[in-house]
């Protein structure tokens, strides 16, 4: 090989590689692409440690048990097969369904499964402050729940309130809603505890509804907090055996254009075969043309 | 350079400058900070870590200050009135760092806000409440003396200060009870204990109820008053601030002697009977308490009957306006009006709330209007002017609460200031600039795109050697000192600028030296300094090293040689 093509390879493989890792990262919000500190690459890593299988379709829920599905940051409206998948995965088997949505998207789902926890969106702000902003909520646990045993306290990251259910986290009485999100607590904006975690029964099954999923995010988790974030998530992913995280409904799963073509070709396995096939004969087709 | 393009360089700059002023002050385009908030969240990694009072820090304070009244009224009942004092100093000083603690988190439009508020008047009524019952006490103890006088008239006045006395605690009372209600439904939404705060109210409630049996019992002492040679009264009976009663009396057997009228126990004028023995003044109602006021003449052996007047309190109206200071910024300028319905109140103390602390005391002048400033710190703060002297006949009044925000620290009027100062220095330097590169624009003198250069400058006299330029002695020894110290771009260029600087105009400065060289090409110098020019370029531009003998020396003698005999310009 000549040694200037020896050289182009090698400066299209540097370049691959940047363009690789380029691609696959991304900054949407909470996805789990994202390694900056609004994505959740973390998180999405202990799960895969943990042994959690990505939630493809419903219909996989048929017949579960000893499961917990995460949806984290909900997105989007759920339709009735897939909310009636829900009901039946909770109805069912001893199985647990975590929500963690600020934003109240989780409403449709909530309400097909006749629950009466509602996200309320609306940031909470709170004297009882981990940093100097108001939006960094400091929560304590009430009652028992394996989710809450050994948590002495949550930080929370401007959280919206849940209302309804049993209440299993709340913040202090000195805590408010910003409802015309100036930041300030005003006179119409009272204050009280409100509830960030809340829990519910349906059928044999339990449904969790957190009203924050920034806990889960990069920043959150490598932060230095007074709250036992790490205890709690901690205790989620070991609720039950098993674990399936929903990525069609959640920010989760969101990537840019490119990288989600790069890993849908990923997810296809025929089409990884032919891309490898495909790069195999253009080298050899580069070195039978003398192209290098 | 041309001038085309200089003008749209200009221009660019110019409209370059403008975009940039508003980032003058705060040059930061991207900071870590201001990418690190998006609408779900904060980044935590760029936030200062919260060590100040957390929620159940805030509940435990304004728990104790609920708490606090009832020790106070508990040493007021059993007369411990120094403990009552020490008990009340810490409450306030407790009041104040809650006060502190409430604007620093900016809960003042809240629950807690309204509890610091009526927390702020129950400290006043407390206050009141000990000095109210310490002159009480006082009242008690005189009664004693003059009983054991058999002085009636003393005892009489002593009666009717008591009664002010019981008045005024009654009030007092009745106002900190009237405040439970709000405080208790302030405090069940901050989940806050009000037991020991009833208990409080319950006592101080007893307090007046116990002075008032004693205030009964004095009444019902009251030894009667003798006939006396010395009459008074006052009239009409009653009156309003700035009211003028008339006090007129008779001295029977006067024989010029003088009468000094007691005001509530307090001498207070002298006067002179005339020859039929009546005396009389006026009594304006200025700064006195509301409520029953006695009388009396002595002349010090003698006492006569005592006449007693109502002071009925008027309604004030306090204005209050708020300016910030112009030269500084965390001055805050105030004024205002103070007016018992038409009439101007004097000499009144306004007393001025920063927060519901008192910041600062001003006195009105005879129109009513104070004025005066109270500095603040950065951030929100609330204002306030309050008129409540007990020692006016006027019901207190409170102007409207003035939120006060002194967070820009940088004003807009600075900030363009320094922006358009930064636009016209770069102006400033930019025509400078300009005008420094562009050579002479007098179309005479103009020089050609194409053609001979030097003919078109205004050239020096034949042979003549610029002013200012160094001699070929020094520049041959700075050409040795680089030489020497391995500079030899510099050793160059040192040469070349010699003969610049003696033989050519100055806007040859503008000039490459090949330009220079065509220049002096049609010239007898031109062949010599095309040579010097050439090596010159090698040395300088082209990096190559000079010889100790080098040519370069030898073209710059010939060309030397040449412009001196007149071969250049």
């Amino acid at each position: 090989m000549k040694p200037a093509g020896a050289l182009a390879i090698l400066l299209v493989l540097l370049a691959g590689i940047a363009i690789t890792a380029h691609l696959s990262t991304t900054d949407l919000e909470f996805s789990r692409y994202n390694a900056g500190w609004t994505g959740t690459s973390g998180f999405f890593s202990d799960l895969e440690r943990r042994g959690a299988w990505d939630l493809g379709s419903y219909d996989d829920l048929a017949g579960r048990s000893d499961t917990t599905l995460l949806l984290i940051a909900p997105n989007g409206s759920f339709s009735p097969g897939e909310i009636a998948r829900v009901r039946e995965f909770l109805r069912e088997g001893n199985n647990t369904v975590f929500v963690a949505d600020e934003t109240g998207e989780s409403e449709s789902l909530l309400a097909g499964l006749s629950s009466r926890v509602r996200v309320r969106p609306g940031a909470v702000c709170s004297a009882e402050m981990e940093f100097w902003d108001y939006y960094t909520v400091i929560a304590y646990p009430r009652g028992s729940d394996p989710l809450i045993a050994n948590v002495s306290s949550l930080t929370f990251n401007r959280p919206s309130s849940v209302t309804g259910g049993e209440v299993l986290v709340a913040t202090t009485l000195i805590s408010w809603v910003d409802v015309n999100d100036n930041y300030h607590l005003d006179q119409n904006e009272t204050l009280a505890s409100y509830g960030l975690l809340a829990r519910e029964r349906v059928g044999n099954g339990t449904l969790y509804v957190l009203s924050d999923p920034s806990l889960c995010i990069n920043g959150m988790r490598d932060a230095r907090l007074s709250g036992d974030n790490g205890v709690f998530l901690a205790q989620l992913l070991s609720l039950h055996p098993d674990l399936l995280v929903e990525q069609t409904h959640s920010l989760t799963g969101r990537a840019d254009p490119v990288l989600a073509a790069v890993l849908w070709v990923k997810k296809t396995t025929i089409i990884t075969i032919s891309a490898l096939i495909g790069s195999v004969l253009l080298v050899a087709v580069a070195f039978w043309r003398r192209w290098i | 350079m041309k001038r085309l393009p200089l003008l749209i360089l200009v221009i660019l700059s110019a409209v370059f400058l403008a975009l940039l002023t508003p980032y003058v002050l705060e040059p930061e385009l991207y900071t870590k900070e201001n990418g690190s908030y998006t609408s779900y969240h904060s980044d935590p990694a760029i936030m200062s870590a919260y060590s100040y009072e957390r929620s159940t820090d805030i509940q435990a304070m304004m728990q104790e200050l609920l708490d606090a009244p009832e020790q106070i009224v508990l040493n007021i009942r059993i007369r411990d009135f120094e403990e009552a004092q020490r008990e009340f100093e810490e409450y306030k000083e407790r009041s104040e760092y809650f006060s502190n603690v409430v604007v620093n988190l900016d809960l003042s439009e809240s629950a807690v806000g309204d509890f610091r508020r009526e927390n702020r008047k129950n400290m006043e009524a407390l206050e009141r409440m000990i000095n109210e019952s310490v002159r009480f006490d006082e009242v008690n103890r005189l009664e004693i003396k003059y009983r054991d006088e058999e002085n009636p008239a003393l005892l009489y006045t002593v009666v009717l200060e008591g009664e002010a006395i019981q008045n005024t605690l009654k009030k007092t009372s009745t106002q900190f009870a009237g405040r439970e209600p709000d405080l208790l439904a302030v405090s069940s939404e901050l989940g806050l204990n009000t037991t020991q705060y009833q208990e409080a109210v319950d006592t101080m409630e007893a307090i007046v109820e116990e002075d008032r049996r004693a205030q009964q019992q004095r009444e019902e002492r009251q030894l009667p008053l003798p006939p006396a040679s010395l009459s008074l009264s006052v009239s009409p009976g009653s009156g309003r601030y700035l009211d003028l009663l008339r006090v007129a009396g008779t001295y029977t057997y006067s024989s010029g002697e003088q009468v000094t009228l007691v005001l509530d126990s307090r001498d207070w004028q002298t006067v002179v009977p005339d020859e039929k023995g009546v005396f009389s003044t006026t009594l304006p109602i200025g700064r006195i308490r509301e409520g029953q006021h006695v009388l009396f003449a002595t002349t010090g052996t003698l006492y006569s009957n005592l006449a007693t007047f109502s002071v009925i309190p008027t309604d004030t109206v306090l204005s209050f306006w708020i300016y910030q200071g112009s030269d500084h910024w965390d001055e805050v300028l105030l004024d205002g009006e103070l007016f018992a319905g038409e009439i101007p109140v004097a000499a009144a103390p306004v007393r001025i709330l920063v927060d519901d602390i008192e910041g600062a005391v001003f006195e009105t002048d005879a129109d009513g209007y104070y004025y005066g400033s109270v500095n603040l710190t950065k951030g929100n703060h609330t204002v306030q002017a309050v008129f409540d002297d007990p020692g006016f006949p006027l019901n207190p009044s409170e102007s409207e609460v003035n939120q006060v925000d002194l967070a820009p620290s940088v004003p807009l009027l600075l900030a363009v200031g320094v922006g358009a100062g930064a636009l016209l220095l770069a102006s400033i330097g930019a025509l400078w600039y300009v005008r420094k590169r562009s050579p002479p624009v007098l179309p005479e003198k103009a020089p050609a795109r194409s053609g001979p250069l030097l003919s078109r400058t205004e050239p020096p006299p034949s042979g003549e050697v610029l002013p200012g330029a160094p001699s070929p002695v020094d520049t041959l020894i700075r050409y040795k000192e680089l030489f020497a110290a391995g500079d030899w771009s510099g050793a160059a260029l040192v040469l070349y600028r010699s003969v610049i600087d003696r033989f050519l105009p100055a806007d040859t400065d503008t000039l490459t030296p090949r330009e220079v060289a065509a220049r002096v090409a049609g010239t007898p110098a031109g062949a010599a300094f095309g040579s010097f020019v050439a090596r010159y370029e090698e040395v300088r531009y082209g990096g190559m090293p000079l010889q100790p003998q080098d040519r370069l020396v030898s073209h710059w003698n010939e060309v030397l040689a040449a412009f001196e005999a007149g071969g250049g310009a």
